[in-house]
């Protein structure tokens, strides 16, 4: 019955949730450029631009591989009341890494872009095989 | 039959899905399905299809609550469905959080439905709140900011989950989980014991009342005690709830401590 409802449905949203799921990690990073911040926080400000709400299944695996990698350093830290939080920040190399993708994915965005445009393209670093 | 407020619903979305400038035709065919779907199966919209903001944006592919994980379980992912009282559900959802178990949602019938990818698990903690539907926004709200996101209603009763990896980072990865459970109900011994009673009473009571007769004696006894069974049950789930409901004092972690900062 719902069907070709559930098909549109799930179209739309796999498409939106396999391009964020390509580029979350540099949006995390690029969430810390102004200073440190928590999960909740970086979820929030990815939500308040228009990205959907993150949820902490999602958040915090990219966060640990981050860390992991030591593209960001954290810190726990308890609160007077509550359980506290684990405080994230660049790392010089994250801060090298976010530059880095950053000038990749504007590259493959621009390309993408001039491609949907219909507009004659040239092959880009990025998109030759 | 659709209700007034099912109504609402419909023509709320129809205006969203149109602010989001989704051709006509579309939103006509949309909006038929879903009334389709509701009068074949008697469900309320907004139980049957969640908030609607986030609904209408699901169907424009807008921002929503965005399903980074492609929308599905991994190869390798587990569910478990299993069901627990109000004596029993916190102790359960503690130990099997701890084994990467993330509670998604609570089904038609009451059960927890959990899932697990084994590749790729992490430990979780869960809370428990007694709030009407009317305050269960607002009371996510005010749990939001200490990372609790709901993961479940029954009736008065949501439940509310956490990833451990807020406070332990990647020290709340399990890279070997312990394989799934067998068991499927967790009941306390003394809700065990008030079933077997109840269902015993069912058994007897009618022959009882059969053998009595007109013996009032025997109608007013099996009715007061009803009553007192009746009472006691709610009064019990009451007991229950009030236990382990709200802010729980912090339980053995079993997992690495919080650490300072690693760098």
């Amino acid at each position: 019955m719902l069907t070709s409802l559930w098909f549109y449905l799930g179209m739309a949203t796999d498409r939106r949730a396999s391009w964020l799921k390509g580029v979350l990690d540099l949006l995390v990073l690029g969430c810390l450029t102004d200073g440190e911040s928590y999960g909740y926080e970086i979820a929030r400000r990815l939500d308040g631009a228009g990205l959907g709400q993150i949820r902490g299944g999602t958040l915090y695996p990219v966060l640990n591989r981050l860390e992991t990698a030591g593209l960001v350093a954290a810190e726990y830290r308890a609160a007077e009341r509550g359980p506290g939080r684990r405080y994230y920040r660049l790392t010089p190399e994250g801060e090298r890494q976010l530059a880095e993708q950053t000038a990749a994915w504007d590259e493959f965005h621009a390309t993408t872009r001039a491609v949907l445009a219909g507009a004659p393209t040239t092959a880009t670093k990025g998109t030759r095989e | 039959m659709t209700t007034g407020t099912d109504d609402r619903y419909l023509t709320e979305l129809a205006e969203l899905l149109r602010a989001e400038r989704m051709p006509e035709d579309r939103i006509e065919a949309v909006v038929g399905e879903l009334i389709d779907h509701l009068d074949a199966t008697g469900v309320r919209a907004e139980d049957e299809f969640g908030p609607l903001a986030e609904f209408a944006a699901s169907l424009t592919g807008g921002p929503g609550v965005v399903p980074t994980d492609g929308g599905g379980p991994a190869e390798d992912a587990e569910e478990w469905r299993w069901v627990a009282d109000y004596d029993s559900d916190l102790a359960v959802l503690d130990r099997y959080g701890r084994q990467g178990w993330e509670v998604r949602e609570l089904d038609r019938l009451g059960r927890f439905v959990a899932r697990r990818d084994r590749g790729a698990a992490m430990a979780w903690e869960y809370r428990r709140e007694v709030v009407s539907r009317r305050r269960r926004e607002e009371r996510t709200a005010l749990l939001a900011p200490e990372g609790w996101e709901p993961c479940g209603s029954w009736r008065f009763v949501t439940y509310y989950k956490r990833p451990l990896a807020a406070s332990l980072g990647p020290d709340a990865a399990l890279p070997d989980p312990p394989a799934g459970p067998r068991d499927r109900t967790f009941l306390s011994r003394g809700n065990r014991i008030g079933m077997v009673v109840g269902a015993v009473s069912l058994v007897v009571l009618p022959f009882l009342l059969w053998f009595a007769g007109d013996d009032p004696g025997v109608w007013i006894g099996g009715a007061v005690g009803g009553v007192i069974g009746g009472v006691a049950a709610v009064v019990g789930v009451r007991r229950s709830l009030r236990r382990g409901s709200g802010e729980r004092p912090a339980t053995e972690p079993e997992l690495s401590p919080p650490g300072s900062d690693p760098a």
